[in-house]
């Protein structure tokens, strides 16, 4: 067994050790930022991937294009402008990531809002911190169908973590 | 000092060399994916592969895209999060996707991708 002396020289030597660990990550923590920031390459595919998401927002069946036996991209099915199904036609599984979006919707019917990945689209006013967030405000003129055609306009919002 | 406090040293420093060789495999694996471009290429790859998947769901008739990478990689999708790497153990470049109402789970060793849609998309 350890006499007391002994349990006191082992804790001090674990508490030195300790605080040699913590200066070891400090240590590796200073030597990777200084190479990381030598090395830093950035991929910023915000934009494009905003593209992408607002292309199948309008052209794919499963989100809002209105369908009969073919499928018209452009024109907005208002039956489909469902915010349970815009979350399952654009689904982030992780919340609070990806993109968050926020649908504004004016026609000669009416005005209709909805928001997808609610997580982050609630946070389009840090759309001022554009070093970390990815934003960006598009206009459509759009066709909705409502019974017949009607003439609308929809602005897309989006928000991304960059 | 006695022979059990000897033992707990031993341990203790047999500890801390093994922490120091983790430490020391973790800084030069990093130092080189980062010297090499390797951790560019992985972070690269995911998103390009992962906004090719996104793509696909636009497609309302079939489409088939096949994309090959330059070296084979452990390619994963998990709970959304596309993970692109050499290995398990490898640092990995991820890309966060949207899917579909279906879940895309998959997990495949490749440098070659199948990506379909045919009334719904797959990636194999």
């Amino acid at each position: 067994m350890l006499n007391k002396k002994g349990v006191f020289k082992l804790s001090k030597e674990m508490l030195l050790w300790v605080a040699r660990i913590a200066i070891v990550f400090i240590v590796v923590f200073i030597i990777l930022s200084l190479f990381g920031s030598y090395f830093f390459r950035e991929i910023d595919v915000g934009e494009i991937q905003h593209y992408v998401l607002r292309e199948r927002l309008l052209l794919s069946e499963d989100c809002l294009a209105y369908e009969d036996e073919k499928v018209y991209g452009g024109i907005i099915d208002i039956n489909k402008f469902d915010e349970t199904r815009l979350n399952n036609c654009l689904r982030y599984r992780l919340p609070k990531g990806g993109v968050g979006i926020k649908l504004n919707l004016s026609y000669e019917g009416g005005e209709k809002e909805l928001e997808i990945n609610e997580g982050l689209s609630n946070k389009m006013d840090f759309c001022v911190d554009e070093k970390n967030f990815d934003c960006s405000d598009n206009n459509y003129y759009v066709l909705v169908y409502d019974g017949g055609l009607k003439k609308g306009n929809l602005n897309i919002q989006m928000i991304g973590i960059k | 000092m006695n022979k059990k406090s000897m033992t707990q040293h031993q341990f203790l420093y047999l500890f801390y060399i093994l922490f120091a060789v983790l430490i020391f495999v973790f800084l030069v694996n990093t130092l080189d994916d980062m010297h090499s471009g390797k951790g560019f290429g992985k972070e690269y790859f995911a998103r390009d592969v992962g906004m090719i998947i996104e793509s696909a769901y636009i497609g309302n008739g079939d489409l088939e895209v096949e994309y090959n990478f330059t070296e084979k990689f452990l390619v994963e999708i998990k709970d959304g999060v596309l993970l692109l790497r050499e290995s398990k153990q490898s640092s990995y470049g991820s890309y966060l996707i949207a899917e579909g109402e279906e879940d895309l789970d998959f997990e495949l060793i490749t440098n070659k991708l199948k990506i379909t849609n045919e009334r719904g998309v797959s990636v194999e």
